[in-house]
């Protein structure tokens, strides 16, 4: 069932009248977007260029990209196309908190050129520890047994910080037999249930019925991005859930019993830069069942890139990874 | 008054805000709506008292209607600039409405029966001239017509009502007491069943009211002849109380799950003001007092309760505090002073002062506010006016919708957000050397601080929580000029009005249009408005209005750009690439024209214990497909190209109507 708002909604829309109305479209310049969620720790990073179009948009051919970190050049890039619409470029620098990094990006006439400028965002404190418990807990109106974790941090102290956290599940088989086989690995990103917790639902909690059924419209926190306003200076317990973990193959090399699996949780902790924060709010909204195109007006990204339009993110983060089995 | 009952409207609801927004500055929301839209200022900027008690909620149906039927009301101020310094705590406008007294001497009665509703006024003396009452009572009947026309489980109701009760008691030639009480409420029912595959069936039940309930006394004494005061206490409370249930049985009809959310938001005022008026000579009409308001903000409380059972056998009854906000209470102070004087024949002043204090969360604000106006009588014929006023508010309006919506939510300024100030400068010239004729032509500019805007890319979505992180303050101007022409004596009466003005708004560099002016959502360049009534004889009078103004703004994405997602940790491999709507400015949309020609037509009998008349009104005559919403969206073109295209929603069309009046 939707919620009653929309009834009402509906009630006004089938009463009315609907017509197209002419679309002036005035505005026919073409921008540069530069995309990109740069992982300061990683060295394989992509930043993703594309021009925006009426209708569609298209890829940017022989552009270059220029990385300057504290303003000195570290890297001058060329494009590479994809299958898709958009270039891209892989970036080798490795960059540290606190860097100032600058972004250019020229098209091959220098037609274009649009630059974003990041601060590399200080690293969060460790995870200060994980417990978990096996709990009774109801989700998509089925109850059953999910893993509850209480994940403590700290708050980075004396400045605003916006955070995202993220799960990885790893489940290692082992063989009956390591001489024609070996272990093996399988990462998997556990989506995170958090209704209950003040930070992640931005001080709404709810319930999974809520969500389906509830008064007002939810917009979930998919990017399971948040702010420190709630905790700030201070230490914070997060409580997020997930499923346990169903076993499950046909392939009789490999044990599936207890035995014959290893299973760690590992949780990231990432400090992102306040446009990335607010960029990823936009696309929980984007994203959600709530969001309306008859009563909200279209969304607007927020943007860091100047001479053009998109968002350049850098993020420093930290894990702790448990074992549950 | 008369004007207002005579001027042709929706349905034959005749409604004093809806000829407000005939005045020239004046505009409405959305179409249709009774939000006033005052000289570029927001629908949340407007002081609109009954009997001098500042009310929050102002409309039924969703903002289609007013909250006050005109046969209840005896007199209705708008000031849009030169407020008086015993006015505070809006920034854009006053609408001062005041109920009748009560006839001391004769009963009187106006019963009237329409298509959406039907309404009664009686006054008359309780003691002759001691006692006095005025009653008035209203309730449209949408649900009642409708119930012959549902069928089987699945049911709809709407009704919105008003009572208006006054008593007028004179203790002595000097000593009155004035006891006044108002009640209105929307109600929205609806419940359906539902089943899937599985042979379970839902049974859904949404039941919403809201509205306003208002107590005062004034006692109005006086002293003697050069001093009078007026004493009133008063408490208002506006309630919003919404509560869906959701049932699922199996397919032996046990109930297996059982879900009840409720909604609960508010706010209760608790006043007491006292005001005189002093004339020490002739020259001379000074006024003076206080005001104490103590406010109860209740955000909004969800709470539900999840019940479920598996044979029989309940596993899970556990109810959860969603949203638990806690009151937060206010202390509003006022105090002011100001004098109307003469100087000379031809010079008048009104200089005062209003001075506010505002009390919450242990954050004191202090807002002193000069009022200036003055008139110049130049000739017999023309007089010229100028003014200057600053104002404050302390109150913000979080709305999620273009329609009113009981969700809608009234909340007071924080530590983070502060008060809303405005300074207004006007000047007007006026002639009225044609007999029966009055012209006038006005110029103001508006400069506004602290509004509040959504930021870019986030929503409210009808929950409050963590509101001014999603708000951003800015300043706003407005600028406009506006003429009329009025006969107010006559056979033909009615005026004439163009409005020119525009209406903009500035917010921080990295929160919306990059730091840069945009045009405010209402920002109407022209506005023009003609209303008519003229009596053919006393059996029938014909009344038209047309109203003609150039499109607000919205926002529409331009072009299409690429957003990245992400799916994945640490490596940038887990990004993928999307195309996504671009959106470069705020209300970068310009709205086609707005018209529309209204007429009523009464066909009045004089009868042994009265008056009877039928009116007829046509509204929308000649059925313009006006915006009442745009927005965006996308089609497939003959090459299965996405292409992007823009939808109206037109929800008034032409709308005929008979109601029947019956005065006695």
């Amino acid at each position: 069932m939707k919620p009653y708002i929309y009834i009402f909604i509906v009630a006004i829309f089938t009463i009315s009248c609907t017509k197209e109305l002419p679309l002036d479209s005035s505005d026919d310049t073409t921008l540069l977007v530069m995309n990109a969620y740069i992982n300061a720790d990683s060295l394989n990073n992509i930043l993703y260029l594309s021009f925006t179009g009426k209708y569609e948009t298209s890829p940017v051919e022989n552009a270059s990209l220029e990385i300057r970190v504290n303003g000195k050049l570290t890297e001058t890039i060329s494009s590479q196309r994809s299958y898709s619409s958009y270039s891209f470029f892989d970036i080798n620098t490795r960059f540290k908190p606190n860097d100032v990094v600058r972004f250019d990006a020229f098209t091959a006439d220098s037609a274009y050129h649009a630059w974003a400028e990041v601060t590399v965002p200080h690293r969060p404190a460790a995870i200060e520890k994980i417990d978990t418990m096996s709990v009774k807990y109801t989700y998509q109106s089925n109850t059953n047994n999910y893993i509850r974790y209480k994940i403590t941090f700290s708050d980075l102290p004396d400045e605003d910080n916006y955070y995202q956290i993220k799960s990885l599940l790893a489940i290692t088989n082992i063989p009956y037999s390591y001489d024609d086989y070996k272990e093996y690995t399988t990462q998997y990103e556990r989506s995170l249930i958090y209704h209950d917790d003040i930070v992640l639902t931005d001080g709404q909690p709810s319930t999974d019925q809520d969500d389906e059924d509830g008064l007002l419209p939810t917009t979930d926190n998919i990017y399971g991005v948040f702010d420190d306003s709630r905790f700030k200076n201070t230490s914070y317990t997060m409580t997020v859930y997930n499923k346990g973990i169903y076993l499950s193959s046909d392939n009789s090399y490999y044990k599936y019993d207890d035995s014959g699996i290893k299973i760690k949780q590992t949780f990231y902790l990432i400090s992102i830069t306040k446009v990335e924060y607010y960029y990823m709010k936009a696309l929980n909204l984007y994203d959600s069942d709530s969001y309306s195109e008859e009563l909200n007006e279209p969304i607007k990204f927020p943007s860091n890139v100047h001479g053009g339009t998109g968002m350049i993110g850098i993020s420093a983060g930290t894990s702790k990874t448990i074992t549950l089995q | 008054m008369a004007q207002i009952k005579s001027t042709p409207n929706m349905l034959g609801e005749a409604d004093v805000m809806k000829t407000i927004q005939l005045m020239p500055g004046v505009q409405s929301g959305v179409d249709g709506s009774v939000g006033l839209i005052i000289r570029g200022g927001a629908p949340d900027q407007n002081l609109i008292l009954l009997d001098g008690i500042p009310l929050y909620n102002v409309d039924h149906l969703f903002g289609f209607f007013s909250i006050f039927p005109p046969e209840s009301i005896k007199k209705v101020t708008l000031f849009k600039s030169s407020f008086p310094a015993r006015f505070g705590g809006r920034l854009s406008s006053v609408v001062d409405i005041r109920t009748n007294d009560g006839d001391m001497n004769h009963y009187h009665g106006i019963l009237s029966i329409g298509l959406l509703t039907s309404k009664i006024n009686i006054q008359g003396p309780i003691v002759k001239n001691k006692t006095a009452f005025n009653f008035s009572a209203r309730r449209s009947y949408f649900d009642i017509l409708a119930k012959p026309f549902m069928t089987g489980d699945d049911k709809f109701s709407y009704y919105f009502y008003d009572i208006n009760a006054k008593i007028n008691h004179k203790f002595s030639d000097r000593s009155r007491l004035f006891i006044n009480a108002y009640n209105g409420k929307d109600h929205f029912y609806n419940s359906y069943n539902d089943h899937d595959d599985t042979n379970e069936k839902y049974q859904n039940k949404n039941n919403m009211d809201w509205g306003n309930t208002i107590f005062s006394g004034r006692w109005n004494y006086i002293f003697n002849n050069q001093l009078f005061s007026n004493t009133t206490i008063a408490y208002n409370n506006y309630l919003s109380d919404i509560k869906i249930s959701t049932n699922t049985t199996d397919d032996k009809k046990n109930i297996i799950n059982t879900y009840d959310s409720k909604y609960h938001s508010g706010i209760r005022d608790w006043s007491y003001q006292i005001d005189f008026n002093y004339n020490p000579t002739p020259n001379h009409d000074i006024r003076f007092g206080t005001e104490y308001l103590y406010h109860e903000f209740r955000p909004e409380v969800v709470s539900s309760k999840i019940a479920n059972a598996i044979n029989g056998t309940i596993e899970q009854d556990t109810t959860y505090h969603n949203i638990s906000n806690s009151k937060i209470y206010a202390n509003e102070v006022s105090l002011y002073a100001e004098d109307n004087l003469k100087i000379g024949s031809k010079f008048n002043m009104n200089v005062g002062l209003h001075f506010s204090m505002f009390y919450v969360h242990n954050k004191t604000y202090l807002s002193p506010q000069p009022r200036l106006s003055a008139r110049y009588q130049l000739s017999q014929n023309i007089a010229l006016k100028a003014s200057y006023t600053k104002m404050s508010q302390y109150v913000h309006l979080l709305s999620y919708t273009p329609i009113a919506m009981p969700i809608d939510l009234w909340v007071p300024v924080t530590d983070k957000i502060k008060p809303m100030r405005s300074h207004q400068y006007s000047f007007g010239a006026y002639y009225s050397g044609i007999r029966n004729w009055e012209f006038s032509m006005e110029t103001y500019y508006k400069n506004m601080k602290n509004v509040l805007e959504y930021k870019d890319g986030v929503s409210y979505f009808g929950k409050s929580a963590g509101w001014e992180d999603k708000v951003d303050m800015g300043i706003g101007r407005t600028i406009g000029i506006e003429f009329m022409a009025k006969k107010s004596i006559g056979k033909t009466t009615g005026w004439v009005s163009y409005t020119l003005a525009k209406s903009e708004r500035k917010f921080g560099k990295e929160s919306i249009n990059y730091g840069k002016w945009f045009p405010y959502k209402y920002d109407r360049r022209h506005n023009v408005n003609i209303t008519l009534t003229h009596k053919f004889s006393k059996s029938i009078d014909l009344g038209a209005s047309w109203v003609c103004y150039s499109g607000g703004t919205t926002t529409i994405p331009e072009k299409q750009t690429t957003i990245i997602q992400m799916s994945g940790i640490g490596e940038s491999t887990g990004h993928y690439i999307d195309d996504a709507p671009y959106v470069g400015h705020r209300n970068n949309y310009r709205l086609p024209w707005t018209h529309r020609l209204n007429l009523s037509a009464n066909f009045n009998k004089k009868t042994k214990y009265g008056m009877r008349t039928w009116n007829v009104s046509l509204f929308n005559v000649y059925n313009a497909m006006n915006p009442t919403f745009v927005y965006y969206s996308t089609k497939d073109d003959h090459d299965n190209k996405t292409i992007p295209s823009i939808k109206k929603f037109t929800l008034l069309p032409f709308i005929p109507s008979v109601t029947y009046l019956y005065k006695f």
